[in-house]
């Protein structure tokens, strides 16, 4: 069900974003930042998800916070001459991996559950089989 | 299906629609950007082209400055130049009409001698007359159309002919015109007894004199040649 509206959500928004209009190059150095954090909040909305500890407000205020956060440190940062956004993008991808990990030992155990859960049935079915 | 797997998943679906479409404008940008060139560039080297160029726009624009003042000045000057040409041209024109080098035409008389067989005009005749034109204020003398000037000497090579200017030779009948007052000059020809007119008369020569308001003398066609001289001290 989540991923369907994900997949929903990333075709109707590959639609807008054909007729976006273009933005400046300077300002796209921010965008990719925001980029990167709004990819860290929904990566780290699925594992909420999957834990069933999704609270809305953390989610929607990480989404907005991080997001323009990220991008008033990376223009301080231009402004005092200092790489602020490779921290930015380093915390969140840094997150993004570790959400990720999450994610795949979940349904790793799920899936090898599903197998083990398989093989039982089929044990027992071949018991009865034998015993007939 | 419960209520809370329901709203999470709307919610992921607006953040992600968000979230692809800054992509796709993201994609966008990069792509019409010429990164390459951009790319290679720091952003303080960027500027720091910008103030190069900016500082080299600045010192072509003090050379187009500079220049064009340069161009008023030279034009100035050149208008001061064309008045002085003017001015100097004026000066020899005036220097050229005075030695005899350009047609003059005025108010004068006409002189002509003629031969006849009791009495002939000599050189001496015609020194004389010239002589006299200049003295009653003829400015321009010519004889037979060919120019008196200060250098013209008047010498008789044969019976027949007389020479001007070197190899000028003139003979029978003497047309001598000269521009000046016409009055004046009439009055010093005419003169009772003691005028040329009547002293040539007495002595048999055919002499005719006449005023006109419009007589007019040819230059002097040849080069004037003043050798032999040196510049004196002032």
């Amino acid at each position: 069900m989540v991923y369907i509206a994900i997949i929903f959500g990333c075709i109707i928004g590959a639609f807008i974003g054909n007729f976006a209009p273009m933005i400046s190059y300077t300002y796209s150095e921010y965008l990719a930042i925001a980029i990167v954090a709004a990819l860290d909040t929904i990566f780290g909305g699925i594992v909420a998800s999957i834990n069933k500890n999704f609270n809305m407000g953390v989610f929607i205020s990480g989404f907005l916070g991080n997001a323009i956060l990220s991008i008033l440190l990376a223009y301080l940062g231009s402004r005092l001459n200092v790489d602020i956004y490779l921290a930015a993008i380093f915390v969140f991808v840094g997150r993004i991996f570790f959400n990720l990990g999450v994610i795949r030992r979940y349904y790793l155990e799920k899936c090898t559950n599903f197998f083990k859960e398989r093989k039982k049935k089929n044990n027992k079915k071949t018991e009865k089989m034998t015993q007939k | 299906m419960n209520k809370e797997k329901i709203k999470i998943s709307i919610v992921l679906c607006i953040v992600s629609i968000f979230l692809v479409s800054l992509m796709g404008v993201q994609i966008k940008t990069i792509k019409k950007t010429d990164i390459t060139a951009l790319e290679t560039m720091q952003e303080d080297e960027l500027r720091n082209e910008i103030i190069s160029l900016k500082e080299k726009n600045d010192e072509i624009q003090a050379k187009i400055s500079e220049n064009e003042e340069k161009i008023k000045e030279y034009t100035e000057t050149l208008d001061n130049n064309q008045k002085i040409t003017e001015l100097l041209n004026n000066e020899v024109n005036e220097y050229q009409e005075k030695i005899g080098l350009t047609d003059v035409t005025g108010s004068g008389v006409i002189i002509t001698l003629t031969d006849t067989d009791e009495q002939a005009y000599g050189y001496s005749n015609l020194v004389d007359f010239v002589n006299e034109l200049k003295y009653a204020g003829a400015t321009a003398i010519s004889i037979n159309d060919y120019r008196i000037i200060t250098t013209t000497e008047i010498v008789e090579i044969s019976k027949k002919y007389i020479l001007l200017n070197g190899d000028q030779r003139i003979s029978s009948p003497y047309v001598i015109k000269a521009v000046g007052d016409k009055d004046k000059m009439l009055e010093v020809f005419n003169l009772k007894d003691e005028g040329y007119i009547d002293l040539y008369r007495d002595a048999g020569y055919e002499i005719k004199i006449e005023g006109t308001d419009s007589v007019t003398i040819n230059k002097y066609d040849k080069e004037i040649n003043f050798e032999y001289i040196e510049k004196g001290e002032d």
